[in-house]
């Protein structure tokens, strides 16, 4: 079992505190309400080699030598909120973190990337500071073999900045069976855009959270999502949006599939504080099970302590429509052809959402790749 | 102080009228739990061994397990050492009503409930509990002519065990959970309804819960075995005097639907929710369960939750049988410092089963009222169905309205469907009433019943216009 | 029946009626006409008791009342009625327990009785016959799925209920179809005598082909800036507002 693997691996790598974590700590169980449908027993770890770095697009890689008009590159010590051992592992480890603070200057048309590229149990860790007014898109790609890739990210969105976060777990994973832990806490200020999309079609234990927090007033949070657990895969998405100001906006919108004998996890927890009056925070998750050894377990959640408010959120789990294949079948296609294709189309829309076209066109092709289309 | 904000403030304006308590002669168990109580309550009803056995094997394994905190709820602990577990009017064994205490008789006209049988709602019959014991159950002859059994659990215990042996705990297990195992192991009376195969119960049948003594808790089981082809409708109703201290009520209910039976369970619960500065009330910890075993069947939950300080109850239905039907229509008030954590559980493990699920939460004053659902498809449930529809109104900005629905999809032909929202009554909606001549009380009245219809029409006529009463009393001027 | 002196009201420190002065006596028809943003339904919302409105200045008296000191309700239980512009839906509220409630509570006012249940059923037919509404609508929640034009049809018949003195139409012509307006021209028309009066907000003159008025005002920038009979109606059909605007936009 990878809990008990772990202190001499730790030991092993040179991490003795770490070890001494893993040897004193408890991990999550389903007992514990946020970790009800994610297994960790399931993890698995040995150790890799590390594979070459591949830039899909064209972008500015944030490194320690970084060098772009309007980026500032820096290193300081953060502190992640303490809820499970991960957050230890993680919080021992991050002594000096890479931070980029992005200023108006930043002009570029470009996307930031930031890839997670670890041979072992590794923590990587960003700070993002995006500064009043400035616009940017930021890409985290996950690349490597057999690992458990622990990547934290703190972001900090400031007035009338926007910010497009992008977490592509797909491309590069293919070699071995990664797996990943990722979480982001961001905080948008006042008339700021901060719009997350995350897409999960490759790996084999991914669990990623995002808490996003406002801290001003008319400020608009994205939250998109597809995500396919096929062959073996656990895909969890969490999800914490903190309505704590007034006149916020919120979208989610998240689709799940599950095939094969995937597990597939949506919990999505919206909180409007009792401050928060004219919030309008509107939430939606669809799911596709396409194998009875599948399963899907979704958990929205709204808490709302605000009578002023316009909140709804849907959820379903179903199959493909029925009448939609047989209009494809009635137009010669055959059933698996027309399965595909509206699996295939189910995905596409969230993927149609992303603005950028560079990004948009580099995540339809390799959707269309994993669906055969 | 804007005039909303007086509108809100009045709210607590509405005392709760229930609140009386009746000198009743009483013996009350000594305060304290321990094996001896449980053998005190058992040997208080004559139990037969095995019945002693079950009690005492549930007490073992309630003291094993920790008092849950998942719930969305937040309250003084139970001090379960503090309790009477036992309390029952002196006088006992009736002949007839005419020997009924009449301090009881007079509590129950009070309460609206009549006794008598001449004075009976035309086709209802009633099982009236007071405190641990079953008081009177009315037109028992009558319903005997068609082979119906309902009485007290207690009684049901000595003249039919047959029955009882074979389905008490089969739907709730005796460590389900924390307080159904406390239940199980001092439960002291409830009702019990048997009906045969192919018979159609010609009325409503009816218990009435009443808490009077104090420092007692109320551990009521009740058990409804409706057999092949059969039909009942089944309604529950409780009040509670108004205490500084709050008292606990741990129920147990089992419903069990045979192939084509159908059982619908309503509850209007009127529990004493404490005062407006929430002091007292009761904690109301409730397990309530159905099996559709067989084929065909259907069981429908129907609930008005007004009362208690604290609610924890998910009616739930176990959709065994193939093409079972499970739904649950709830309306949930909260006001003041209620507390709820109310919802269900739908458990299709059978093939073409379907549930529906309608919530609706209205909250006021400085209330918490949560929806928490959980939906699960089984591996071999072939066809499920299900849609839930979860709703909340907020009336005022000291409140809050949370949902917190769960899906455990594992077969693929399943199809759910959810949908949720939360609003406030707006002031354009108001006007429009006010436009029309109809001031702000009346009007939230009939927007709230309005909101609400989905859940009151499943009820009975009867139970219908009481519980839009209810309705319209919890939430007097809560809106401005 | 209804004096407006010098008023004026605004919204969110918003001046948007900048002194109305207007009088309506019983068994008349005045409209009111304007181009869009003059105020038409500022001064119908203010005349109802729409709480987001402020009166700065003014005096509104409706048969001897001064009715800005009173309540929504009130004003509606004196017979004060207003068809909205858009009037709301209701879910789970139906038509005939909305209605029933209404009429007992302006009958209450009145020191009558409630109204028996036949009685009460034989009224309701026999208005929503008047505006062409079938008897299954009684049972349907408030305008609740109901097309523009039912909704419209329905804020006549609770007119026809009420049996108000004076009743303001918001734009009840707005979103209807040619037979519709019939329709509700029609019912409005029968429901007219000698002891009551009504007031007609529009944009158009369409509607006052078949609700002929006797009195025509033309609101502008917050104030009534001409009055004459139902020809200067025809004439701002033909010529349009411009001119309305051209002559008075200095006073602005």
């Amino acid at each position: 079992m990878f809990q008990e693997q772990l202190p001499a691996l730790f030991e092993k790598w040179g991490k003795p505190e770490l070890a001494q974590i893993a040897k004193n700590g408890s991990f999550p169980n389903r007992k514990v309400e946020s970790w009800k449908y994610t297994p960790v027993q399931n993890i698995q770890i040995s150790e890799s080699e590390k594979s070459t770095l591949n830039l899909p697009f064209e972008g500015i890689l944030l490194e320690p030598n970084t060098q772009a008009e309007g980026i500032q590159i820096g290193f300081e010590a953060v502190d992640f909120p303490r809820k499970d051992i991960f957050d230890d592992f993680a919080n021992e480890s991050f002594q000096r973190v890479l931070t980029v603070t992005i200023s108006r200057k930043f002009k570029s048309e470009l996307p930031l990337i930031w890839i997670h590229q670890p041979t072992s149990v590794s923590t990587d860790c960003i700070k993002i500071i995006v500064e009043d007014g400035a616009t940017a898109n930021f890409v985290e790609l996950y690349q490597g073999n057999q690992q458990l890739a622990l990547t934290y990210s703190n972001i900090l969105v400031e007035s009338k900045a926007i910010f497009n976060h992008y977490q592509f777990q797909f491309d590069g994973f293919k070699a071995g069976m990664p797996q990943v832990l990722s979480k982001i806490y961001a905080q948008q200020h006042a008339q700021s855009t901060y719009q997350h999309t995350i897409i999960t079609f490759d790996g084999s234990w991914i669990r990623n959270e995002l808490n996003v927090t406002h801290l001003g007033e008319y400020l608009f949070t994205g939250m998109n999502g597809l995500y396919v657990a096929d062959g073996n895969r656990l895909v969890d998405n969490h999800t914490n949006l903190e309505h704590a100001k007034p006149n916020g906006e919120s979208s989610e919108f998240y689709k799940g599939i599950a095939m094969d004998r995937g597990q597939a996890v949506f919990n999505g927890r919206i909180h409007v504080f009792q401050d928060a009056q004219k919030t309008n925070a509107f939430q939606n998750n669809q799911n596709l099970l396409l194998s009875n050894e599948a399963q899907i377990n979704a958990k929205p959640q709204l808490e709302i302590f605000a009578d002023d408010v316009k909140c709804s959120h849907g959820a379903t789990v179903g199959k493909l429509r029925q009448d939609e294949i047989f209009y494809l079948q009635s137009r010669g296609l055959s059933k698996e052809t027309a399965t595909q294709l509206l699996t295939n189309a189910f995905g596409a829309e969230v993927i149609e959402k992303i603005e950028n076209e560079t990004l948009r066109s580099y995540c339809l092709e390799a959707w269309n790749n994993k669906m055969g289309v | 102080m804007s005039k909303d904000q007086e509108l809100l403030d009045s709210i607590t304006s509405q005392e709760y009228q229930w609140g009386f308590e009746s000198n009743i002669d009483q013996d009350i168990a000594a305060i304290g739990l321990s094996e001896d109580t449980v053998r005190f309550i058992s040997k208080k009803k004559n139990e037969p061994e095995w019945l002693l056995e079950w009690r005492l094997k549930a007490f073992e394994i309630w003291k094993t397990m920790p008092e849950p905190h998942w719930q969305n709820l937040d309250y003084a602990p139970v001090d379960f050492q503090s309790i009477s577990y036992y309390a029952e009017p002196k006088k006992k064994t009736l002949n007839s009503l005419d020997e009924l205490d009449p301090e009881i008789k007079a509590t129950y006209d009070k309460l609206g409930i009549p006794l008598e049988e001449q004075k009976l709602l035309a086709g209802v019959a009633v099982d009236a509990v007071l405190d641990s014991v079953s008081v009177v159950t009315t037109y028992k002859e009558r319903l005997a002519q068609d082979g119906i059994i309902f009485c007290s659990l207690s009684e049901a215990v000595h003249e039919h065990p047959e029955l009882v042996k074979k389905y008490l705990g089969s739907v709730v297990p005796v460590a389900d959970n924390y307080f159904s195992a406390l239940n199980c192991a001092v439960f002291s009376d409830g009702s019990f309804v048997y009906i045969p195969k192919g018979v159609r119960c010609p009325m409503e049948l009816s218990t009435y819960f009443r808490i009077n003594a104090k420092n007692t808790g109320q551990f009521e089981r009740t058990l409804i075995i409706a057999d092949d082809r059969s039909y009942v409708s089944y309604l529950e109703g409780c009040t509670a005097p108004q205490r500084d201290e709050n008292q606990l009520h741990a129920a147990v209910v089992e419903l069990v639907a045979m192939e084509h039976a159908e059982i619908k369970y309503s509850t209007v619960q009127n529990w004493f929710p404490g005062d407006k500065e929430g002091k007292g009330g009761i904690y109301n910890f409730v397990t309530k369960r159905g099996a559709c075993l067989g084929n065909h069947s259907k069981i429908s939950w129907t609930q008005v939750e007004t009362g208690s300080a604290v609610t924890w109850k998910y009616p739930s239905c176990i959709l065994k049988g193939d093409y079972s039907v499970g739904e649950f229509y709830s309306v949930a008030v909260t006001n003041n410092f209620q507390q709820a954590d109310t919802g269900t559980k739908m458990i299709h493990t059978g093939k073409h089963t379907r549930s529906r699920i309608v919530s609706k939460g209205i909250s006021a004053g400085k209330s918490q009222n949560s929806y928490r659902g959980l939906v699960r498809v089984n591996k071999r449930a072939e066809g499920a169905r299900n849609f839930s529809q979860c709703d909340s109104l907020l009336l005022g900005d000291r409140c809050g309205a949370h949902t917190f629905p769960y899906f455990e999809i594992q077969n693929n032909s399943a199809n759910v469907e959810h949908e949720a929202t939360t609003s406030k009554i707006g002031e354009d909606i108001l006007f429009y009433f006010r436009q029309r001549g109809i001031g702000e009380e009346d009007a939230v009245a009939m927007i709230v019943n309005g909101y609400a219809k989905e859940v009151l029409d499943q009820l009975p006529m009867e139970f219908a216009v009481e519980a839009k009463k209810l309705l319209a009393i919890s939430l007097e001027g809560s809106v401005g | 029946m209804l004096q407006i002196k010098n008023l004026h009201a605004q919204i969110e420190g918003k001046p948007i009626l900048k002194g109305i002065n207007l009088e309506i006596n019983a068994g008349t028809v005045h409209a009111i006409m304007g181009p869009n943003g003059s105020g038409k339904s500022t001064l119908s919302s203010v005349i109802a008791g729409r709480e987001e409105y402020e009166v700065t200045e003014g005096e509104i008296w409706f048969n001897g009342v001064n009715i800005l000191e009173l309540e929504p309700e009130e004003r509606a239980r004196e017979g004060l009625f207003l068809a909205f512009q858009y009037p709301i839906e209701i879910p789970g509220v139906s038509n005939a327990n909305f209605i029933k409630m209404a009429v007992n509570e302006v009958r209450k006012h009145k020191g009558l009785e409630s109204l028996s249940a036949t009685d009460f059923l034989k009224l309701m037919r026999e208005k929503a016959a008047l505006v062409g509404l079938k008897d299954d609508f009684l049972k349907r929640s408030v305008n609740a799925g109901f097309s523009g034009g039912e909704k419209k049809r329905n804020e006549i018949f609770q007119l026809a209920m009420l049996d108000p003195k004076l009743s303001i139409l918001d734009e009840t012509d707005s979103g209807l179809d040619i037979d519709a307006l019939r329709t509700v021209a029609e019912g409005v028309n029968a429901l007219k005598n000698s002891e009551n009066a009504f007031l007609v907000i529009t944009h158009y003159q369409r509607l006052l082909d078949y609700i002929v008025p006797d009195v025509v005002h033309v609101l502008y920038d917050g104030r009534i800036v001409e009055t004459g009979d139902k020809d200067l109606a025809l004439k701002l059909e033909d010529q349009g507002y411009d001119w309305v605007i051209e002559k008075h936009k200095q006073e602005a």
